[in-house]
């Protein structure tokens, strides 16, 4: 698949919660072109430090608009100065890369699993799902989960505190919410390691079929470097950039993943 | 000024490339990568991921740490191994717009001869760099590059394999890199390429781990650029065989300083990652500083430090 590099305007920006934001680029080809579950490769600013780009999922897609969006959340140096920038300021954007959520035939209803600013991919795959589906949204409070309003029916939300929502892990919800879907059902998942290791250990026991999506430090985002593998279960490595960020759950070795 | 052409064109042994501008090895896959987004036809080369007589997985991770004005890497030479290397890359470079260079690393002398032996014959190949960068586990794991015997009769070994330029990719790990460059120069190599990577460390201070699965790794873009020109200037004094510069070149601007300090080429690294077309970007503004400046030839820079005597 093609990807392109970009001067991309900023069109909207929200808050989402107060160390997130949802920022709206112009971007046509991308917009075109992106998946549910690719993402994209921000510059920083035109400066060598921060020297690398930032990876971001792509959020939602506005074809009428030829917009993409992405979440920022506040982490270090280069998103803090990415989600200060405005509308009508412009950022260099590499994308869309890597793989994408594929299509489970025969499902009645798909559960989207998102840990913390995991969330973002999985907007995008409900933006593209013709199947019933559930937003299941996990964090340690209610500062960090945020609802849009054209998903609201659809998500339920816990908190590790129980200040929103059902109160433990997101793999509890998952488990409750499991006993109440009738009919096949495949989850898609994304959030940090130790919550995707637990999701997968839920999806094999139940005998659903699973899709992660995951993070690791990278270079250049495009398969070039070889900084960002993830072990896989032949013993080998998967690289996030190109073979991922979206890999079948049982395809990675998630005990050597979270163990190191 | 007006629009006097200039002359780019650099030869390193029996080859010529049309520009000096290269991509270096590990920063640019195996060519194909970045295509969607550089015009490849536009720079002098292309020199491939370093290629390992068996494939190799690579290091554990993490692998990648950005630093100041630069990154860590340990990747551990990750990548697909001769056989693979032969059968899936060798056939598309036969339309490739422009020079491959292939870049060779081993951990045995043995090693690099095996590769060096395969992969000669093929036309599609323009020259070798090779990676000396490497431990040699024979020695107890020692740097090739870091000691003159050594590169000396590997260098005279791979010589005799091949007539295609063979450029030797120094270690900057090391007190003087000169020793070493005449060494090699003296064993026929054709040219010299330098900097590799700087040894390099960083610590996460919350849990008191090294941030690489590694410990260590090598060190490259902006922050080197500094220790890559002294090293070129270093060698460039002493030996007569040309020499490929790099080091956190970003910009026009940078690759004019390398010049200048004595490489007749240069290449492109970790800016491919933060601007895919810097090494394109790179030669226009060569062409255009050489216009402004009304200089001919690449010779006209090369090595044109002016110092007092
Ligand atoms: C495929 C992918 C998709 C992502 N999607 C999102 C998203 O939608 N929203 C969001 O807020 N964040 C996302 N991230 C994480 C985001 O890239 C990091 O939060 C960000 O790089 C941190 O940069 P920083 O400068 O703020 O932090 P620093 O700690 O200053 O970063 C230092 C270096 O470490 C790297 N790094 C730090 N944390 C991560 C991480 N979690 N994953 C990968 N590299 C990291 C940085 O890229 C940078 O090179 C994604 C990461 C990947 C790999
Ligand atoms: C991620 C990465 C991988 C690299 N892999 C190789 C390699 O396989 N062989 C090699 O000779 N040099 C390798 N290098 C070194 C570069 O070719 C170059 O010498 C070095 O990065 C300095 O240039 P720069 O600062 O422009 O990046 C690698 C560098 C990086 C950043």
């Amino acid at each position: 698949m093609p990807y392109y590099q970009l001067t991309c305007p900023i069109i909207r920006k929200t808050h989402l919660t107060s160390g997130t934001v949802s920022l709206w680029f112009r971007g046509p080809q991308i917009a075109h072109a992106a998946r549910p579950g690719q993402f994209v490769m921000l510059r920083v600013r035109n400066e060598v430090h921060p020297l690398l780009r930032r990876a971001f999922s792509i959020s939602r897609c506005n074809p009428e608009e030829e917009a993409f969006e992405i979440m920022v959340q506040a982490a270090g140096t280069g998103s803090r100065i990415i989600l200060e920038h405005e509308e009508g300021e412009m950022l260099d954007v590499l994308g869309p890369l890597g793989s994408s959520f594929q299509e489970v035939e025969g499902i009645q209803t798909a559960l989207l699993v998102g840990g913390g600013i995991g969330i973002a991919p999985l907007f995008f795959l409900a933006q593209t799902l013709e199947v019933d589906y559930h937003i299941l949204f996990g964090g340690r409070s209610h500062s960090q989960l945020f609802a849009l309003p054209e998903f609201e029916p659809q998500m339920r939300f816990c908190t590790e505190d129980g200040s929103l929502g059902q109160k433990g892990l997101v793999t509890d919800l998952l488990q409750k919410t499991l006993q109440e879907v009738s009919g096949k059902a495949a989850v898609f998942a994304c959030g940090p390691n130790q919550m995707l290791a637990a999701v997968a250990g839920v999806a094999e026991k139940t005998g659903i079929p699973c899709q992660v999506s995951m993070e690791a430090p990278m270079a250049c985002g495009v398969g070039v470097c070889m900084g960002c593998p993830v072990p896989d279960v032949k013993g080998g490595y998967r690289y996030v950039c190109k073979d991922g960020p979206v890999f079948p759950a049982e395809m990675i070795h998630f005990k050597q993943l979270v163990n190191g | 000024m007006g629009n006097r052409t200039v002359d780019t064109h650099i030869q390193i042994g029996n080859v010529t490339f049309h520009s000096p501008i290269m991509v270096a090895s590990g920063t640019f896959g195996y060519g194909f990568e970045y295509q969607d987004v550089v015009d490849v036809s536009r720079l002098g080369a292309v020199i491939t991921k370093s290629i390992t007589r068996e494939p190799r997985a690579g290091n554990r991770p993490p692998r990648i740490v950005e630093t100041a004005a630069g990154m860590l890497n340990s990747i551990g030479l990750a990548n697909i191994g001769l056989q693979r290397f032969v059968e899936e890359m060798l056939p598309r470079y036969e339309n490739y717009p422009t020079r491959i260079i292939v870049n060779i690393a081993g951990s045995t002398p043995e090693e690099y001869l095996t590769v060096l032996e395969a992969l000669a014959p093929y036309p599609q190949i323009a020259a070798f760099e090779m990676n000396y960068s490497c431990p040699n586990v024979k020695e107890g794991g020692i740097c090739f590059g870091v000691d003159a015997n050594l590169s000396f009769n590997l260098t005279q070994a791979l010589r005799n394999i091949t007539s295609k330029p063979l450029i030797i990719k120094l270690t900057p790990n090391i007190t003087s890199p000169v020793e070493v460059a005449l060494a090699v120069q003296e064993a026929g190599a054709d040219a010299v390429s330098m900097i590799n990577t700087l040894v390099g460390m960083a610590v996460d201070i919350r849990t008191w781990k090294p941030r690489l699965g590694n410990i260590t790794g090598g060190l490259s873009g902006p922050a080197i650029k500094p220790i890559a020109l002294a090293q070129i200037w270093q060698v460039y004094q002493e030996v007569s065989i040309p020499i490929i510069g790099m080091g956190g070149i970003s910009s026009v601007n940078d690759a004019i300083e390398f010049f200048l300090v004595g490489a007749s080429a240069v290449q492109i690294g970790t800016a491919n990652f933060v601007h895919p077309p810097t090494a394109m970007e790179i030669t226009s503004g060569l062409t255009r500083y050489m216009q402004e400046k009304g200089l001919a030839s690449l010779q006209d820079i090369i090595g044109k430090l002016k110092v007092e005597a």
